[in-house]
């Protein structure tokens, strides 16, 4: 169940030290936590942190353009953590059914917002758990905007699309599809009947170039293209296509063409190959499926044979941008090229329509683009907002959503307080690189890769590209995560500078600062020990706390009180588990009544006093698994755990408890987990 | 610092008998370092006790502080009110914190947690040294800086007795002969005249022999100077 106690406004302390990816995110998803969730097989909780900015797990987690992953730090061992893949997976596990509270109306006045792609829902689902009535208008027939109709199903199919905006219309929210403003409805009436409007309606024109030739036959636009063959009512429309333009949407077209069964596709460029915007990820999809890229190339001509288009002349370009960044193609004076081609696509740019605002108080530019203010997103008409591509031009998905949260802000604060919102830019500052020494100790993984299906087979129709991690490979891939900025902290009240951080790290990273220790999240890999270890109880770590034992072993105390018999709590490493011959999600309900079992991202997080925790809160027999010696994701921690256990076991047995009372049950290939509790309870 | 362990908890409960309300007071100084008797090993100690008399069927309740350092007046006084309120007060401080908490609350039944063993430093994580004897009158300026008197099991002044051999003691592996590590340390050196003379009978009297000590500096002196001098 996701709660509607939402977070629309991230807080950042300033001396929160966040973890790159949640840094480098335009929502701010807390990646860390729910990779580390993953990693942990805890899906529900998972659902709810990636949920918490953002209210399309199922769509963002499939072309989401994942600045996290260029942030993260994983790469600077060997390669980045899979943080997309990874959400898609989450999404996957619970089956798209996210469960939506309904939203509270607390507040008498309503919100109107034209358009229904990412950025309006997204401020539509903040604007109902503010308490507003929200309707959304849509001129299509269907709700999605963008990620509708300008994505095709073998990228993003249209069912999980479905269910993000169900979920997010779930929540109360009225969807008014086939109304398009300023023809079924005036966007002044609109105006006149709520207290606030968005207008939130992409960039929806695709542009063309004025190339002699232009008006041939066989001349397309990107966006109808794209969303015709969506609509399937449009099919193959050539054998040998040109796509003109090197961006995502360009790359989109070309793989679609492709699709529809056109034997050759030529996308042609201004930029070169490093230059193209389109993502590289994208570009070596569209290579595979055997699309041909050609680089540095200025359409000059459209060449005609009897009216219909017969190829592309184009002029070599020379450079793409001129000393100060900026866009200005130069071309080279005399060499020209041409291709052959019975169809062209231009995808080179969007604009805006934005006609319905005619007769309004909302300005315009000279340029045609909304006259807005960049921190309330306010136009010139005081209670008309604007967000998205229409806003801020071309962007992804995710900025998009970025921008919707924010005008949902702003348009709360206008209407609660009569003001503009305010600049409100928080610094959001990702942890700096990994200290070099402690990268030399930070053992290698490989990352874990999305299976796809054939290039070959995936022309054959629109079915999905990506098929999704399996459990296991999410769970190792989340389990590569180096739990960035959720680390250990010191408490200078407490510290007695006993130098039992120092000494314990596995990273080397805790060092006597003054008279006290000092723990640098920059370097701290978060793996608790120094937490367990620490005497004076003066650290605390982030990761260890949200592992939640203390709260799990009141729980556990309860449900023994109900029960009978013999019972049990086991520690499992849940690094360890991946070599059992079965994992723990699926043992979950199969297990022994009264065997419970906490799991732990490395025992070695496990303090003694928690082992005694276990014994209090009812058990009469403990166990800890932790992993094969020698396979330590920490290093230490399983042996360190297998320490404590001999201690813990010495003074048990001085106050009378049978020999087997803590046993220890090392994870290795084929452990089986029910039968291991079983064997527990039975001795 | 001084380094203690923990008693058993055996023995403590045979201690602790028939009270039911158990207040375990912990030190922020050397036994947390030590791992006796900081914060985390005062709740395992209750926690310990608690199972313990659980076994055998009786059901303590059982709170747990801590005093920044047990061996101060100041620190100890904030108890108050938690001690008076506790059947029994099991100290996990050194036997010095046991004694200050017993004179502070001549009333309450102080129990100790902790064996007090003796004064050296952790040689590595989890292994700690006896390195100094307190006996009042150091010799480490004639010995390379290893103390025969904490460090020789007969505490000899004068070199090695028949039991060092290899460089081990013969009380056990665990301990080198520390004449053999003196020779050794004073021979690199050059040095090796420091212990080439007689050494003459030690004064024991700076040590235990003299009795309880006391020490004292009259200058810091604040209140009743006269009668501190007069002592």
């Amino acid at each position: 169940m996701v709660s509607n106690e939402r977070n629309t406004k991230v807080k950042i302390t300033p001396e929160e030290h966040l973890a790159p990816c949640m840094a480098a995110c335009p929502v701010i998803t807390d990646a860390r936590k729910y990779v580390s969730l993953i990693a942990r097989q805890k899906y529900d909780e998972a659902l709810r942190y990636i949920m918490e900015n953002n209210p399309f797990p199922a769509s963002i987690g499939r072309v989401c353009v994942h600045p996290c992953e260029s942030a993260c730090r994983r790469g600077q061992i060997d390669e980045a953590i899979s943080i997309c893949s990874l959400k898609r997976f989450v999404d996957d596990q619970i089956g798209g059914d996210y469960k939506p509270e309904k939203a509270r109306t607390t507040k008498e006045k309503s919100i109107a917002i034209i358009g229904s792609g990412p950025s309006g829902l997204t401020a539509a689902y903040d604007l109902a758990h503010l308490g507003y009535r929200v309707s959304v208008f849509e001129k299509h027939e269907k709700a999605g905007g963008m990620l509708r109709y300008g994505i095709l199903d073998y990228r993003l199919p249209q069912d999980d699309l479905d269910k993000d905006i169900a979920n997010i219309l779930g929540v109360g929210i009225e969807l008014k599809t086939g109304t398009e403003i300023g023809k079924d409805i005036t966007f002044s009436d609109i105006q006149k009947d709520n207290d606030a409007v968005l207008i939130a309606v992409g960039l929806s024109i695709s542009r063309g170039l004025p190339l002699p030739g232009a008006d041939l036959d066989g001349i397309h636009f990107a966006l109808p293209f794209l969303e015709a063959v969506n609509n399937k009512t449009y099919g193959k429309i050539g054998d040998d296509v040109i796509v003109i333009g090197g961006g995502n949407v360009a790359v989109d077209v070309a793989r679609t063409v492709r699709r529809l069964g056109s034997a050759s596709v030529k996308m042609v460029c201004l930029e070169s190959r490093d230059e193209m915007p389109a993502h590289d990820w994208e570009i070596e999809d569209a290579l595979q499926e055997g699309v041909e890229i050609h680089c540095s190339f200025g359409p000059h001509r459209i060449i005609g044979i009897d009216g219909q288009v017969g190829g592309l002349e184009f002029k070599e370009v020379d450079c793409v941008f001129d000393e100060d960044g900026r866009f200005n193609p130069k071309f080279h004076p005399t060499n020209k090229t041409e291709i052959s081609g019975d169809a062209v696509i231009f995808a080179i740019g969007q604009g805006s329509d934005i006609d319905f605002l005619n007769g309004s108080k909302v300005d315009t530019n000279d340029r045609g683009q909304l006259d807005l203010d960049i921190n309330s997103m306010q136009t010139s008409s005081s209670n008309v907002f604007a967000s998205g591509e229409i806003a801020y031009g071309p962007g992804a998905a995710i900025q998009a959503i970025a921008s919707g949260h924010r005008a949902a802000r702003s348009i709360d604060h206008f209407l609660e307080t009569g003001r503009p919102l305010g600049d409100e830019e928080s610094k959001k500052i990702g942890l700096s690189e990994i200290p070099k020494r402690t990268k030399e100790l930070i053992e290698s993984s490989k990352r874990q890769v999305m299976p796809t299906i054939d290039a070959g087979e995936r022309l054959r129709d629109f079915k999905e590209v990506d098929v999704g991690f399996s459990i296991d490979t999410a769970v190792r891939e989340a389990q590569r995560c180096l739990s960035c900025g959720a680390g250990a902290s010191v408490n200078k009240d407490k510290c007695i500078a006993c130098l039992t951080c120092v000494r314990v790290c596995p990273y080397e990273v805790p060092k006597i600062v003054g008279v006290v220790a000092n723990i640098d999240p920059v370097g701290c890999q978060s793996c608790g020990i120094c937490g367990a270890e620490c005497p004076a109880e003066a650290i605390e770590v982030k990761l260890t706390k949200e592992h939640l034992i203390d709260s799990r072993l009141v729980e556990i105390e309860e449900n023994f009180k109900k029960s009978s018999g013999k019972k049990a709590i086991g520690f499992i490493c849940q690094y360890g588990q991946m070599w059992a011959s079965e994992r723990l999600w699926q043992v979950e309900g199969n297990l022994p009544g009264n065997v419970e079992i906490i799991d732990a991202l490395c025992l070695g997080r496990i303090s003694v006093n928690m082992i005694l925790g276990a014994f209090k809160a009812g058990a009469d027999k403990v166990y800890l698994m932790p992993c094969n010696s020698g396979k330590c994701h920490n290093k230490t921690g399983n042996k360190l755990a297998l320490q404590k256990a001999e201690f813990v076991k010495e003074l048990l047995s001085s106050i009378g408890y049978v020999d087997d009372a803590l046993q220890v049950r090392p994870l290795d290939f084929g452990t089986h987990l029910i039968g291991t509790a079983e064997e527990v309870l039975k001795n | 610092m001084i380094i203690a362990e923990q008693k058993p908890l055996r023995e403590i409960l045979n201690i602790i008998d028939k009270d039911k309300k158990l207040l375990v007071i912990g030190c922020g100084a050397c036994v947390s370092i030590c791992f006796a008797g900081g914060e985390k090993e005062t709740k395992s100690l209750a926690d310990g006790l608690f199972l313990g008399a659980k076994k055998e069927g009786l059901e303590l309740s059982i709170e747990t502080d801590m005093a920044l350092r047990q061996c101060e007046w100041e620190f100890v006084e904030p108890l108050e009110d938690r001690v008076k309120k506790a059947d029994a007060v099991i100290s996990t401080a050194c036997g010095v914190g046991v004694q200050t908490m017993a004179e502070k609350y001549p009333e309450a039944k102080i129990i100790p947690g902790l064996n007090t063993t003796s004064m050296g430093m952790p040689v590595e994580q989890g292994v700690w040294k006896e390195y100094c004897g307190g006996c009042g009158d150091c010799v480490l300026a004639f010995t390379g800086g290893l103390c025969p008197v904490a460090r020789c099991a007969k505490s000899l002044l004068n070199g090695p007795c028949g039991g060092s051999k290899d460089g081990i003691c013969e009380i056990g592996r665990d301990t080198e002969c520390v004449w053999q590590l003196i020779y050794d340390r004073l021979k690199g050196q050059d040095r090796l005249e420091l212990i080439m003379g007689n050494v003459l009978a030690k004064n024991w009297e700076p040590a235990r022999d003299g009795g309880p000590r006391r020490t004292l500096r009259t200058d810091l002196l604040i209140r009743g100077e006269k009668d501190e001098e007069q002592k």
